[in-house]
């Protein structure tokens, strides 16, 4: 009796691990949704609700220190936050590297100050946000809707990005679909 | 010999219990040649907006698959590029395990015309 219990409850165990790396990616977010309500874990400042910045337009950048392009678009959104009013644009950025000290060395090291969050397991980005590659970027209206995921680097440093995201904060949020 | 029958049959359950949990631990390991048929379906979902369903890309700048382009490195530095991305090509590290990735690239190495 003993031994049909532990034999049950092995081979549900062995079926627990051989599901493990199977487990299928959450849907992706679809534009014009509400953002999900986020805890974020901060990586050099305290966590933070996604929902509580609301009120001001976010560029939320996922990101990994062995994503080259990731690395590559980090110094332009560094340039973008410290373009905008905290009140008008801000930006964020979730690491999901395993180690959140990689991420704090490569921020101090690449003197990125924006605020940054923490993901290790990538259970936000991969299961919650459905994100299918790095880096992503979400466009985040001030009421909370998601306008733009954008997938791949971007220049966000070029007149044309800056142009549109201004356009968005006046009111003329479709603007960013030349994003 | 009736002391040897015991013993036998008294750890002839863990024997049988060991054995399975072996198996189904080789079973969820990633053995076997890359299978093009499922990274067909993962090229679909995760390559094709840029690449092109039949590998000729849509934007300026990537490589044309139909004809090769972009194939002549091994798998393993194939790997390592779509794991960690580079220029326009973003990473997939964390978001498509190695025996994915590796199915992508056998995929993609049926393309050339």
């Amino acid at each position: 009796m003993i031994y049909a219990r532990r034999l049950c409850g092995l081979l549900l165990l062995a079926i627990l691990l051989s599901a493990c790396d199977q487990a299928p990616p959450g849907d992706a977010l679809s534009e014009g949704q509400l953002f999900p309500p986020l805890r974020l874990t901060g990586l050099d400042r305290p966590d933070v609700d996604i929902d509580d910045l609301r009120g001001r337009w976010l560029v939320l950048n996922v990101w990994a220190t062995w994503c080259g392009p990731c690395r590559e678009e980090l110094a332009g959104l560094q340039q973008l936050d410290q373009l905008f009013d905290e009140h008008e644009l801000r930006v964020l950025g979730l690491n999901v590297d395993d180690d959140p000290h990689i991420a704090r060395e490569f921020l101090y090291d690449q003197a990125i100050s924006f605020a940054n969050y923490s993901d290790p397991n990538m259970f936000i980005a991969r299961d919650l946000l459905g994100i299918r590659a790095f880096p992503d970027t979400f466009v985040i209206a001030p009421d909370g809707t998601l306008w733009r995921s954008i997938t791949g680097e971007r220049d966000w440093t070029s007149s044309s990005v800056i142009d549109v995201l201004r356009q968005a904060i006046n009111g003329q949020p479709d603007a960013l679909q030349s994003l | 010999m009736v002391m040897k029958k015991m013993v036998i049959k008294q750890h002839t359950p863990a024997v049988l219990m060991w054995t399975l949990l072996l198996c189904c631990c080789l079973a969820a390991l990633p053995v076997g040649a890359a299978d093009p048929q499922q990274g067909g379906k993962l090229y679909a979902k995760n390559c094709k907006n840029c690449h092109g369903a039949s590998g000729i890309a849509q934007m300026p700048g990537l490589p044309d698959f139909s004809r090769g382009q972009g194939l002549l490195s091994s798998d393993n530095d194939l790997l390592q590029f779509i794991r960690n991305g580079r220029g326009m090509m973003p990473a997939y590290r964390g978001l498509l395990s190695d025996r994915d990735i590796l199915d992508v690239i056998a995929y993609v190495r049926t393309l050339r015309r």
